[in-house]
């Protein structure tokens, strides 16, 4: 009897706590999107933060010159109402919005630009992204403290809202590294209030401090727990923007995530777990969104190796690889096969390489190369940081190797610092890697294998290469351009210093009340666009 | 007992310096550096950023120049999170933590004692074995198994309780307190049933019984505080236990605790939040062992006379 008593407690007390209303639920009056970030941002300071959490958070906060179009393609004016390109197209000039303004009402001018410019490519700021204006006249020496007059550099307020800029060579994709962060204009007096030019632990970008120019203002900041981010009434296209909140959760894991978004205390997550992916395709899981993306899954060959400095065993390696049955059996999620290291479509590019599966052909190249059947091959050693996703695959090429070429592959995995440092200092024979786009043009692809690139990591350098880019960056004729690009891109298809596997996806699961996000290769939505519906 | 005290912070000092000077080297002694990262940063952004943190200077310098400002109380600025000391990340994520420890030892010390005492005083009968079987359960059950299951039950299916966050909504801290709970609970049960028992069977217990005192008053007033010392002594480490080890719960349920960013900082090689954490971790279980000890003390009067 007095268990019943107990029992009866205990009911009572879960039917009190009842089937609760979910944030999601309640979002939709108040426009609060609840956003799913991966991790914590390292900070809110365009100049000095890297990645991707700190790129969602900052494009809603700050805006550059030009916004990414959220249907993709061309970029959208931002702070620049307009601009023209000299016909050299290495002189842009930009016209800034009259009505742009940082969120403490102080109007934003063209002097703003070259204020943050400055402060970015300040070397003793420690940015990690001032490469993203190496294309200007003079940046690289000024970065590089070969010159210290800052007036150098190719960047001038004309007057109050038109901004000049002069290039080295003409950069057709200059326009779309104006929506990077790392290009974001901070508000010089907010800055110095809380340090110098070069103060990396400034206190300006705390909420109550922060000053940006944005469609949202910061308005709190709970580590490790959530941001949120409201409305900026000063914002100059202020009208169109319908959310009233953005909070955005560092949530790292992919499980967690994905049962919040179960439980309804997210509209949008970053990722989808692993071995979810193929049960929700299978479910047709109405809320999984499955889209192209800018990045490329390969493997990266070290050229200097004795056995892999020799082409024929790279192209044996790469053709004795079953892409189609990587991605359909192994990954599971929708990513297409690679045959290209530029991703097909990136800014109407398209790659025309092609991979073959073609075990025959390996084997008669590594008998070539004087390991017929594989005899006498040395065993070689895949590695890639610890994670299941990377094992998987891996073990697949292992065994594709074994069976088609008869060659023996161990497998080693690393925590990520020690799997980065032994790629950079070449400690590897063959390395798993991936790439992400930072722009959308292949230039930002295949500028990583270039003589001196730091991202190579191969070994491999090649002249024709190098040359076929310098080209394609120094003609304003797109159509030419991209010729000059794919035949770079066949070169080094053809050299097979890196071994494409598969062209990433997006894959994540987005409420259907959120309206206004469109798929792009960039992934990138811009939160003016964005707002909640119920249909 | 106040000589006691003193001795065990004389000695407390040297060893959290061992520790600190041991993280210092042994991190560093770590492949790859806070810096690096998938898109390699240029030599020069490499060498401006070394300059800036000091890691430009010979490995001894560095040492003496962070002991000197730790010895200050001063555990440097987060390599990873430009902008935060470490002092203040530690601060941001102590109090959480400290509240999901109390909450879980909470839950432990109820669950665990009523269960080990009444399996305790109705020996070898099913509300011995039933408790006990349950304890073994949760002494196997790791966390990470635990916290999803009751998310997937109480969160998912009755949707009754939220899934992850920390006072964010009504209800959050109860799955988390309970997941991290669990274990410690189950190791009470079985401590306090065998102190319990060992307790009962000696001879004062029998002359409180021959003296007609009634069996709960026994088993309160005068068992109670024998059978508990070995769970006195085990919560010292168990709290100390709590916090560092809280990490697993921290993550599934998306609290904004200290046991993330110490397991974070590890894996950005972030050497400040690194020494800071593991130096305050030390403190933590020195401190927690060093009251368990005075409990001990004043709840035991044969160890005390020993003292």
């Amino acid at each position: 009897m007095k268990f019943k008593h107990l029992y009866i407690a205990l009911l009572i007390v879960l039917v009190g706590c009842g089937k609760s209303i979910s944030p999601v639920d309640s979002a939709l009056d108040k426009q609060i999107l609840h956003f799913g970030n991966g991790t914590e941002p390292q900070g809110l300071d365009p100049h000095i933060v890297t990645g991707v959490p700190e790129h969602h958070l900052l494009i809603s906060m700050c805006e550059g010159l030009t916004i990414s179009n959220p249907k993709g393609g061309d970029n959208l004016p931002g702070v620049a109402k307009s601009w023209s390109i000299s016909p050299d197209g290495k002189t842009y000039t930009f016209f800034l919005n009259e009505n742009a303004k940082w969120s403490n009402g102080d109007d934003l001018t063209a002097e703003d630009f070259v204020w943050s410019w400055m402060r970015i490519l300040t070397p003793s700021l420690g940015s990690q992204y001032p490469d993203m204006l190496y294309y200007l006249k003079g940046a690289a020496d000024y970065h590089q403290g070969i010159s210290n007059d800052f007036s150098t550099v190719g960047v001038k307020a004309i007057d109050k809202h038109l901004l000049q800029v002069e290039l080295k060579n003409p950069t057709p994709f200059f326009i779309k590294l104006l929506s990077h962060y790392s290009t974001y204009p901070v508000h010089k007096e907010t800055v110095l209030a809380y340090g110098s030019i070069d103060d990396r632990n400034g206190q300006w970008t705390r909420p109550g401090n922060f000053v940006c120019n944005g469609p949202m203002n910061l308005k709190t900041w709970e580590l490790n727990k959530q941001i949120t981010v409201e409305k900026n009434p000063l914002y100059w296209d202020a009208k169109r923007v319908r959310l009233n909140e953005i909070r955005f959760y560092p949530v790292s894991n992919e499980s967690t995530e994905d049962r919040m978004f179960r439980a309804g205390q997210l509209h949008v997550t970053n990722v989808v777990p692993l071995e979810k992916c193929p049960v929700y395709i299978e479910e047709k899981n109405p809320n999984l969104r499955i889209e192209p993306y800018m990045g490329t899954y390969f493997y990266r060959v070290n050229t200097k190796h004795p056995i892999l400095k020799d082409k024929r065993i790279r192209l044996a390696l790469a053709y004795a690889i079953n892409r189609e049955q990587i991605v359909k059996k192994v990954s599971k999620c929708g990513q297409p096969a690679a045959y290209s290291f530029t991703p097909p479509g990136s800014a109407g590019y398209e790659p025309q390489t092609n991979i073959p599966y073609d075990p025959e052909l390996a084997r008669s190249l590594l008998a070539e190369a004087g390991y017929a059947n594989g005899d006498n091959f040395p065993i070689l050693e895949i590695l890639f940081n610890t994670q299941e996703g990377h094992r998987k695959i891996a073990l697949a090429i292992q065994q594709m190797w074994q069976e088609n070429l008869g060659i023996s592959i161990q497998l080693v995995n690393q925590d990520w610092k020690v799997y980065l440092a032994r790629e950079m200092t070449g400690d590897f024979q063959i390395s798993r890697a991936g790439w992400i786009g930072d722009y959308e043009d292949p230039n930002t692809f295949l500028d990583l294998l270039r003589l001196n690139r730091g991202n190579n990591k191969t070994g491999w350098e090649n002249i024709e290469y190098d040359q076929l880019l310098e080209l394609a960056n120094s003609t304003n004729d797109q159509v030419l351009r991209y010729e000059y690009l794919n035949q770079a891109e066949k070169l080094l298809i053809s050299e097979m210093p890196i071994i494409p596997i598969y062209t990433y996806v997006r894959q994540y699961q987005i409420s259907s009340d959120v309206k206004g996000w469109y798929p792009n290769i960039i992934d990138t939505h811009h939160p003016k666009y964005i707002y909640l519906e119920r249909e | 007992m106040l000589q006691v005290i003193l001795k065990r912070i004389a000695i407390a000092v040297p060893v959290l310096l061992i520790v600190a000077s041991l993280t210092f080297f042994l991190v560093r002694m770590a492949p790859g550096g806070p810096f690096d990262a998938d898109k390699v940063v240029p030599p020069q952004v490499m060498k401006n950023l070394n300059a800036v943190y000091n890691l430009d200077a010979p490995l001894l310098v560095q040492y003496k120049d962070y002991m000197l400002n730790l010895v200050q109380g001063d555990f440097g600025p987060s390599f990873r999170y430009p902008g935060r000391s470490v002092t203040e990340m530690i601060s941001t994520g102590l109090p959480v933590t400290l509240e999901l420890a109390f909450y879980a030892i909470l839950v432990a010390m109820i669950v665990g004692i009523c269960a080990g005492v009444i399996a305790a005083v109705k020996r070898n009968t099913v509300f011995d074995y039933i408790p006990m079987s349950i304890a073994m359960l949760g002494i196997c059950m790791p966390t990470f198994l635990l916290g999803p299951l009751l998310v997937l039950i109480f969160g998912i299916q009755l949707e009754v309780l939220p899934v992850s966050g920390w006072g964010s909504l009504a209800g959050d801290k109860i799955l988390p307190s309970i997941t991290l709970g669990a274990a410690y609970a189950a190791y009470i049960a079985r401590l306090s049933r065998g102190g319990m028992l060992e307790t009962l069977n000696q001879d004062y217990i029998r002359t409180a019984r021959a003296k007609g005192l009634p069996e709960h008053k026994v088993i309160i007033r005068h068992a109670l505080q024998g059978g508990l010392v070995p769970v006195v002594s085990f919560l010292g480490p168990a709290i100390a236990g709590l916090i560092g080890g809280s990490f697993v719960v921290e993550t599934i349920f998306q609290i904004p605790g200290l046991g993330r960013f110490y397991v974070e900082a590890a894996f950005n090689r972030d050497y400040t939040m690194i020494l800071g954490t593991t130096i305050f971790f030390s403190s933590l279980i020195i401190f927690f062992n060093l009251i368990s000890d005075i409990v001990v003390l004043l709840m035991n009067p044969r160890a005390r006379s020993e003292a």
